[in-house]
C-alpha cells in the first residue's frame, strides 16, 4: 500500500485536530532532528488555535508560539540546548500568550506510554514534591492490590496527530533513523495519525538499516529533503549553530521591541 | 602568597582554565558511577574524562541514547566532542542503540548519573530551570523543568554545575521547584532518592547535606569572602575550605584529547559571549567536516557523512 502524502495532508489533519482542541505533537529532540518542514506549512497555511506536544522542544515550537498560531503548549522543555532559551515562547508565557502546560520529561513518556497502550493514566514517582505537583498535572492515585501504595499518575496523552523527521522512509511507510532516535518511537505509536518527513524515499533493497516505523504505524510519508531546518539530522546535516544564533538574534530583538511597546503604553496609561 | 596575590591569581583565569577546573572536579566525582549521561557539552566531557582517568567500567550515553565502546579511549581513534555533528561524530562508537526510554529506564532504577547545570539552586538544595518570578506570570520564563523532578526522585543522587556562581544562581529560595532538595514536603512524601549532593562551580567544589551547603574545596586564588557576596545564603566551611587540586597534567591532555575546540567554555560565558562563541566553533568544525568524512567512509557498515540526501521522484 502506498503512503505517499504532501505536507496539505498534514495540514488538513493538524487544523482538524486545532479544531478540536486535541494536540499535535512534534518529534526529535531541541536542535536535533526537529520536523521543520512541517511547521513552516502550519505557519504559511495559518493554522491557529494549535494544542501542541512538545516533550523536548524547540524551534518549532517557538516558531509557531511566535506566530500566534498556538493555545496551549504541553512541554517539559522548550529551548535552543547550548545556545539558551527560545524567546518567543518565553515571550509568550511571560504576556500569557500561550496557556503551558508544563510536565516533566519522563511524566510525558508515561503519558505516552498510556496513549500507546490506551489505558487511561500512567502512575509515576517523578515530580513527587515538585512543583509540578501544583502546576502541573499529577495526581495521586492509590494501588488497587493488597500492597496498596499510594504514587503519583498522569493522564494518557493521545495526540490527534504526529509528525517526526527521519532520514529516510519507503514509499508503503516503513522509516528510517540512524542516529539517536529520541523518544520519537513511542511518540509515533500514541498519535492517532502518524506523518514522516524525511530527507528521501528509498526503494525496498535501498533501506539504510532497521525500520524505526513500520507501514502499519504510518498514515503519510512525505518527501522533504531538508526538512529538519536548521536543526540536526544525521548523517545528512549536524545543527547550523549560525543559522540558528541568526534565528535567535531576530527573534530576541522583535521580542525585546514588542516588550518596550507594551511598557510604553502601560506607562502612558498612569494617572 | 598574599591575599593581593590570591585574588588576582583568582581574577587571571581564564574562561577555560575555569572551565578545566570544574569539568575535573566533576569528573572525579564519577568514580563509582555505572551509567552516566548529559544534556549539555561540560557534563558529557566530565563523564568521558571519568571514563578515561576515574572509572573505565563507566558507561557514557553519548549522544543522548548512545553507549560509547571502550575502543573510544584505548584505540585513541580521536572520539571528541562536536557542537554540531554529535551524534554523527559518536554514532561509529555506538555499543547499542539505546533511546530515551532506555535512559529513563535507568534513571527510574537509581542507576543515573547526571549532571545539571539548573538556573538557580537555593539553602535546601532545591533547583529551578523553569521560571523566575511566579511559574503563572513568570517574569523571565526559562527552559521548563525537563528531566528534574523525575531525576530528584530516583537517582542516587543530584549533582548541579553552576558554571557562573553568582548571587542571582543562588537565591535563599527558588521561584520553582524543578528539583526538591532538602524540602519538607519532601520528608511529608516519604524522601524518595535524588537528594541534593555535590555542586561544582567557578568558584569552589560544594555539597548539600540536611544543615545546608558546605565547601569541600575552593579554587586556587577564591576567598571565603567571595564565595560568601555571591551565594545568596549561608555556606558552611568556608573558613577552613583547602584549595581545589589543580589540574593535572593527565588531566590536561585529556581535556585537549577530548575537546581540542575547548567547547567547555561555552557555559562558563554570558549567553550573549556563549552564542557568539558556538557559532565560531561551529565554523571551525564545519572546517573539519571533510576530514569526518573521508574518516567515516572508511568504516564499512555505516552511512557515509556529510553526503546530500539524493531526492527520488
Amino acid at each position: 500500500m502506498k503512503r505517499r502524502a504532501g505536507l496539505d495532508e498534514f495540514v488538513r489533519d493538524a487544523r482538524a485536530a486545532a479544531g478540536a482542541g486535541r494536540l499535535v505533537a512534534f518529534g526529535g529532540s531541541g536542535l536535533r532532528r526537529k520536523p521543520m518542514a512541517a511547521a513552516e506549512a502550519l505557519r504559511r497555511a495559518g493554522v491557529d488555535g494549535l494544542h501542541l506536544l512538545a516533550h523536548v522542544g524547540g524551534p518549532e515550537v517557538d516558531l509557531l508560539v511566535g506566530a500566534g498560531l498556538v493555545r496551549r503548549v504541553v512541554f517539559s522543555y522548550v529551548g535552543f540546548e547550548v545556545l539558551g532559551v527560545a524567546p518567543l515562547f518565553r515571550e509568550a508565557r511571560e504576556t500569557g500568550a500561550i496557556e503551558a502546560e508544563e510536565w516533566s520529561e519522563f511524566g510525558i513518556l508515561a503519558g505516552l506510554r498510556a496513549g500507546a497502550e490506551r489505558v487511561p493514566f500512567h502512575p509515576v514517582r517523578g515530580g513527587t514534591a515538585s512543583g509540578l505537583g501544583v502546576t502541573g498535572p499529577l495526581r495521586r492515585v492509590a494501588s488497587p492490590f493488597p500492597e496498596a501504595e499510594t504514587c503519583l499518575a498522569v493522564p494518557a496523552l493521545r495526540p490527534a496527530v504526529g509528525v517526526i523527521h527521519c532520514d529516510a522512509a519507503r514509499a508503503d511507510g516503513a522509516a528510517y533513523v540512524s542516529a539517536d532516535p529520541h523518544a520519537d518511537r513511542l511518540l509515533g505509536l500514541a498519535c492517532d495519525r502518524l506523518y514522516i518527513t524525511c530527507e528521501r524515499i528509498v526503494d525496498a533493497g535501498e533501506e539504510p538499516g532497521p525500520a524505526l516505523f513500520l507501514p502499519a504505524d504510518v498514515a503519510g510519508v512525505i518527501e522533504a529533503p531538508g526538512g529538519s531546518g536548521f536543526t540536526s539530522c544525521p548523517p545528512f546535516r549536524g545543527i547550523d549553530l549560525a543559522l540558528a544564533a541568526a534565528y535567535l538574534d531576530r527573534a530576541e530583538d522583535d521580542a525585546r521591541r514588542r516588550r518596550a511597546s507594551r511598557a510604553a503604553m502601560a506607562g502612558g496609561r498612569q494617572p | 602568597m598574599t591575599h593581593a596575590e590570591a585574588a588576582s591569581k583568582a581574577a587571571d583565569r581564564t574562561v577555560q582554565e575555569t572551565a578545566d577546573l570544574a569539568v575535573c572536579a566533576m569528573a572525579r566525582a564519577m568514580a563509582g558511577d555505572e551509567v552516566a549521561g548529559a544534556a549539555l557539552p561540560c557534563a558529557l566531557l566530565a563523564a568521558l574524562l571519568a571514563r578515561a582517568l576515574h572509572n573505565p567500567g563507566l558507561v557514557v550515553l553519548g549522544s543522548l541514547g548512545l553507549p560509547l565502546a571502550p575502543r573510544a579511549w584505548e584505540d585513541g581513534s580521536g572520539f571528541r566532542l562536536s557542537l554540531t555533528r554529535d551524534e554523527s561524530v559518536a554514532l561509529p562508537f555506538a555499543e547499542a542503540r539505546l533511546g530515551l526510554e532506555d535512559t529513563f529506564g535507568y534513571v527510574l532504577r537509581g542507576r543515573f548519573a547526571i549532571w545539571i547545570a539548573p538556573a538557580q539552586l537555593d539553602a535546601l538544595g532545591s533547583a529551578n530551570i523553569s521560571a523566575v518570578g511566579p511559574w503563572a506570570a513568570p517574569k523571565v520564563a526559562l527552559v521548563g523543568s525537563r528531566g528534574l523532578p523525575d531525576d530528584a526522585w530516583h537517582l542516587p543522587e543530584m549533582r548541579y554545575y553552576v558554571p557562573r556562581h553568582e548571587p542571582r544562581a543562588f537565591p535563599a529560595r527558588v521561584d520553582f521547584v524543578s528539583a526538591p532538595g532538602f524540602t519538607p514536603e519532601r520528608v511529608r512524601e516519604g524522601g524518595g532518592r535524588g537528594l541534593p549532593g555535590r555542586v561544582v562551580t567557578s568558584l569552589g567544589v560544594f555539597r548539600y547535606g540536611p544543615d545546608g551547603l558546605r565547601a569541600e574545596s575552593l579554587h586556587p586564588g577564591v576567598s571565603p569572602e567571595t564565595v560568601a557576596r555571591a551565594t545568596g545564603f549561608p555556606v558552611r566551611g568556608l573558613a577552613d575550605a583547602p584549595e581545589t587540586p589543580v589540574v593535572t597534567v593527565e588531566e590536561r591532555a585529556w581535556l585537549e584529547r577530548l575537546d581540542p575546540l575547548a567547547i567547555r567554555r561555552l557555559e562558563f560565558l554570558p549567553p550573549r559571549e556563549g552564542r557568539n562563541l558556538a557559532v565560531a566553533i561551529a565554523e571551525e568544525e564545519r572546517k573539519e567536516e571533510r576530514a569526518w568524512t573521508s574518516a567515516d567512509a572508511a568504516r564499512p557498515g555505516w552511512p557515509s557523512r556529510g553526503s546530500e540526501p539524493s531526492s527520488r521522484r
